[in-house]
């Protein structure tokens, strides 16, 4: 059973507790609307830019404030804390004791018994309180939940079509082992200072004749390769299938010719075969390719075939994919054209392109149709057309009309006795 | 200041003396009951009493009673502009004896326990000075000669606060010996009726005396020993201090605030109103109570105050309102709500 002193000394410890609570509150509450008034901007800026990251980004943040914020109160308010004494006084000034509870404290009478309701007369103002901290998580909360429109960031500019194709190529080529890797380097090389540019600077005309030149050359290397490969294996199948001796000599000698040069070709070229196989064509001598075994043989053939077949690939889809002018894959991909954007998207505006649109039908121009069924032929359809020499006549005219010959009297009489009334009129005219 | 507290028992009994002193002042003056519970806590706060009121309101009356009711000496001095210092205070007199002549003091009306200085501003200020002296030093020096004054000594002035034509009002150093300016105010209907039927005029009322003057004088050494909390004291302190200028709203337009004195005299007073409701010690009540007699006269207000028609009555209510209690303040956050009904 407690005793009354202990009972009062404990409600003194609530109304202290309560005092000082209202103390950090207050202190607290205004760097609580502060830090929520100066997170509204940031918070609704990271949302448009961050959609993902700002929310958690955005509780930490007010978790570490409010970790800063709240001691940080309780510190500042510690010298304003009142103590259980200062809360004694307040009860019994509020209970109207004269002083009782003081003098009890200092021993001089006893403790009056604690009334069943001590109520010590302080209440929350709700104004002061719970206004700056509702408006604070208003704040938070608007900078939370507030629809913001996500920014749509500028994506990276795409880069040149051909630098990426060409990559591919090399990428395919490196993994088929078909060619020398130095080779591959130098392109690799050229493209990654193409790259190196400003990005502003890759759609330049500067930019994208090197990008043609590029592509053209390393398409070029790469047909150069095949062929020459191909032609290798042609004259090395073909001197090999000669086991008997049956070519005529002027022929084999050409086919072994054939051969050297196309490995020669390949020693010099721009684009090297693989160097195994380039070591191993090298070290054949054509007129010993009879010689070489069935299983050699084969080997040889599926190498060159394999390198070949490699290369075609990824000329083969060159043929496929160079349609597509770099410009026109540039406009095609900054149009705003219908069916792309968001919520404020528009018809989008018609298809930029170079130049005078092309006249479809060109109908001045004679074309030669495929077809070579020629029963189906209409009327002014061209059906051939031949290069050749116009069949012009050496010898001098001799005018006849109405049964007169002069061929020496020159074009007077001509006009005059030639022509239809109305022609001569207009000639008569002409010379008036 | 070291002094044994009171028992209970004291304090019991000297609460109830004192109540029946003021049944017996009641008996005497109707309608009266704050003035007398006024004057006798004034009485046993060891302090002088200015009583201020239009005449015929029972000034007179309520001294005589008083000094029918204490039993003690009582001298009425009615001052005037030509009253000297020695009128009250008493002078030499040429005296023979056996052929011999000499000097003797011959006691003027201050040697009494109960002096009632009425309309003491009408007297010069010589004589208000030789008045105040006495009620500071608690003796009076003729010819270089000290003459104690009898114990317990009170000084119950009264002053008319009309017909200020050739009056010398009191200095403000000279009001700060009066522990309380009383106002005394007229009755009600029902107060003048009573008065009526009960009096007639030049039959003074009996009064039956109640206490000795040495009971009295114990009754004061009670109140002086009853416990004063460290926290009233703060209080005090706190209520003095925001008379002066600047330290508080309500003092915004005083000249000059309260003395030490008045906070020695409000301690003392919430002690003796302490014993009068019987408890051990003084409170922030007993010392709001008596804030206004204490301290009203010892607040001089600026011109622009006299202007707007403020009194030191008006500053004493408003520094009551503003001051706490408690020195703790409370945030803002929170307030106290209305005072609970007064407990035990």
């Amino acid at each position: 059973m407690a005793t009354p002193s202990e009972r009062w000394q404990r409600r003194a410890r609530q109304t202290r507790r309560k005092i000082n609570c209202g103390w950090c509150l207050q202190v607290c509450a205004t760097p609580v609307v502060g830090v929520a008034l100066g997170l509204l901007g940031p918070a609704l800026w990271a949302r448009r830019v961050w959609p993902e990251a700002a929310p958690p980004g955005l509780a930490w943040v007010t978790g570490a404030a409010l970790a800063v914020i709240v001691p940080g109160s309780w510190w500042l308010a510690r010298r304003r804390f009142v103590t259980a004494g200062d809360a004694l006084v307040r009860l019994e000034a509020q209970l109207g004791l004269h002083n009782r509870l003081s003098t009890a404290a200092a021993g001089v009478c006893p403790w009056p018994p604690l009334p069943d309701r001590a109520d010590d007369g302080i209440r929350w103002s709700f104004s002061n309180t719970f206004l700056p901290l509702l408006a604070a998580a208003a704040l938070l909360a608007a900078a939370m939940w507030v629809p913001v429109k996500a920014r749509m960031l500028p994506a990276a500019p795409d880069e040149p079509a051909a630098w990426a194709a060409t990559e591919d190529d090399l990428r395919e080529l490196a993994r088929q082992d078909a060619v020398a890797p130095e080779s591959l380097d130098e392109t690799q090389q050229r493209i990654a200072e193409l790259r190196a540019q400003a990005a502003g600077k890759w759609f330049s005309h500067a930019s994208l004749e090197a990008t043609d030149k590029l592509r053209e050359s390393h398409l070029q290397a790469m047909a150069e390769l095949q062929r020459q490969l191909r032609m290798a294996a042609q004259s090395a199948t073909r001197l090999a299938g000669d086991a008997a001796g049956e070519l005529p000599a002027p022929t084999r000698a050409g086919l072994q010719d054939q051969f050297k040069q196309a490995v020669q070709g390949m020693q010099a070229g721009g684009m090297k075969p693989n160097k195994e196989l380039l070591e191993q064509l090298r070290n054949i001598d054509p007129k010993q390719l009879r010689q070489l075994d069935k299983a050699q043989m084969e080997q040889l053939m599926q190498g060159m075939k394999d390198k070949a077949e490699a290369l075609g690939k990824c000329l083969c889809r060159k043929a496929g994919d160079g349609q597509q002018q770099e410009g026109e894959a540039v406009l095609t991909e900054s149009s705003d054209g219908p069916g792309k954007g968001g919520v404020d998207r528009g018809p989008g505006t018609t298809p930029e392109m170079f130049g005078e649109p092309a006249n479809e039908v060109a109908a001045a121009q004679p074309q030669v149709l495929d077809s070579g069924d020629l029963t189906r032929a209409l009327p002014g359809d061209v059906l051939d057309v031949t290069d050749s020499k116009h069949e012009v006549e050496m010898t001098s005219p001799a005018l006849r009309t109405s049964g007169k010959a002069d061929v020496q009297g020159g074009g007077g009489s001509t006009w005059q006795e030639s022509l239809h009334p109305r022609e001569q009129e207009s000639v008569k005219k002409f010379f008036e | 200041m070291t002094h044994s507290l009171p028992t209970d028992a004291e304090i019991a009994a000297g609460s109830a003396k004192v109540r029946a002193l003021l049944e017996a002042m009641n008996e005497v003056l109707y309608g009266q009951e704050d003035l007398i519970e006024a004057v006798v806590t004034g009485l046993l706060a060891r302090g002088h009493l200015l009583l201020e009121g239009l005449p015929g309101l029972g000034k007179t009356e309520l001294v005589k009673g008083l000094s029918g009711a204490i039993g003690m000496q009582t001298k009425r001095v009615q001052f005037t502009p030509d009253l000297l210092p020695g009128d009250i205070t008493g002078n030499p007199v040429l005296q023979e004896v056996d052929g011999r002549r000499s000097f003797v003091f011959q006691p003027g009306p201050l040697f009494a326990s109960l002096v009632l200085a009425d309309e003491i501003n009408r007297a010069s200020p010589k004589t208000q000075s030789a008045l105040l002296e006495a009620m500071q030093e608690g003796h009076v020096t003729v010819l270089g000669e000290t003459h104690p004054l009898p114990q317990p000594f009170f000084v119950l002035a009264t002053q008319n606060p009309i017909e200020l034509e050739g009056t010398y009002p009191l200095p403000e150093a000279q009001l700060d010996r009066f522990l309380f300016k009383l106002d005394v105010r007229r009755g009600d209907s029902a107060t003048l009726q009573k008065i009526v039927l009960n009096r007639e005029i030049g039959r003074p009322p009996v009064v039956a005396q109640v206490m000795t003057a040495a009971e009295l004088s114990g009754l004061i050494d009670l109140a002086r020993r009853l416990f004063l909390p460290e926290v009233v004291a703060n209080f005090i302190a706190r209520l003095v201090d925001a008379t002066h200028p600047g330290q508080s709203k309500a003092s915004a337009q005083v000249r000059y605030g309260a003395s030490p004195r008045a906070a020695l005299a409000l301690a003392a007073a919430a002690k003796a109103r302490a014993l009068i409701g019987g408890r051990p010690n003084a409170s922030f009540e007993d010392v709001k109570a008596v804030a206004l007699p204490v301290l009203r006269h010892r607040i001089l207000l600026d011109y622009q105050a006299r202007v707007e028609g403020r009194t030191s009555t008006d500053v004493v209510l408003a520094l009551l309102a503003e001051v706490p209690t408690s020195a703790a303040d409370l945030p803002r956050t929170l307030h106290t709500a209305p005072l609970a009904a007064t407990h035990g």
